[in-house]
């Protein structure tokens, strides 16, 4: 199981230094405190969703790019029922 | 002659945080702090008897030359106490990283290092239980707050928890027609 917070953080560190950002620039762009970007890219909370958009569209990547590796696999849900004997 | 100095022990609490620092008034610090229960001379009976006034008369100077004001003791359950060590540990360790990786193209890199040194002196505090607040250490905890309050969006979650958990509260009791 992934670590979601850790796994964003890491995306978002390494799109920042691609831009040539510093957090503190990055922070001027998405208008957000940089201590708030220094939290999210060292894994220590979860991101709001307006704060994905503003940092995806600050970066100019997608907000996909700073979800890479992180997907959901759908669980099987298969409702129960009586079956005759050998049936299966 | 030393200095005496006279605070009644409400003034010592004025300084609570958001993050739910609290101050004992009659902690010591620094000095000898004394506690005194004001009442009539001899023992007389005065309208007033049985009421007290509580005064902590502290034996040395608690006032910071600096301007910086008064040392405040604190007093933090362990367990935030772990949080907060956590949470400036990183926010300094973030704060580092960004002057050792910008170090000529940083805007404000002279602001970076006074949030840095109020980490240290936060850090410092929660090992002491005493801290002599400046005005970055008090921006520095209201930044971290307003960043955590928002993101945890703590405003709506109260109101929201306090609209529900109070209509429960006034039926939970109530019976069934």
């Amino acid at each position: 199981m992934i670590d979601f917070a850790a796994r964003f953080g890491d995306n978002l560190a390494r799109h920042r230094k691609r831009a040539d950002l510093s957090q503190e620039e990055l922070s001027y762009l998405a208008s957000l405190h940089r201590t708030e970007i220094s939290q999210l890219e060292r894994g220590l909370r979860l991101c709001r969703i307006d704060t994905l958009v503003k940092l995806a569209a600050s970066l100019e990547v997608s907000s996909d790019d700073l979800l890479t590796g992180i997907t959901w696999s759908p669980g099987n849900y298969r409702p129960g029922g009586f079956m005759e004997r050998g049936e299966g | 002659m030393p200095l005496v100095f006279t605070a009644l022990a409400s003034t010592r609490s004025s300084t609570a945080s958001s993050l739910r620092l609290t101050v004992e008034g009659a902690t010591t610090v620094g000095g000898i702090l004394v506690r005194q229960d004001k009442a009539a001379p001899g023992g007389a009976t005065t309208p007033t008897e049985g009421l007290t006034t509580r005064r902590d008369i502290l034996l040395m100077a608690d006032e910071n030359p600096m301007g910086r004001g008064n040392a405040v003791a604190l007093k933090i359950p362990a367990d935030q106490v772990q949080f907060l060590r956590t949470l400036f540990t990183d926010a300094r360790a973030g704060i580092r990283q960004e002057l050792k990786e910008y170090p000529h193209t940083l805007k404000e890199p002279a602001h970076l290092r006074r949030e840095e040194a109020a980490y240290g002196r936060l850090l410092a505090a929660l090992d002491e239980l005493v801290i002599v607040p400046d005005a970055d250490v008090r921006d520095v905890l209201g930044d971290l707050a307003g960043i955590i309050d928002r993101s945890n969006e703590y405003s709506r979650v109260v109101a929201e928890h306090e609209a529900l958990r109070g209509l429960l509260g006034q039926i939970a009791g109530g019976e069934s027609r």
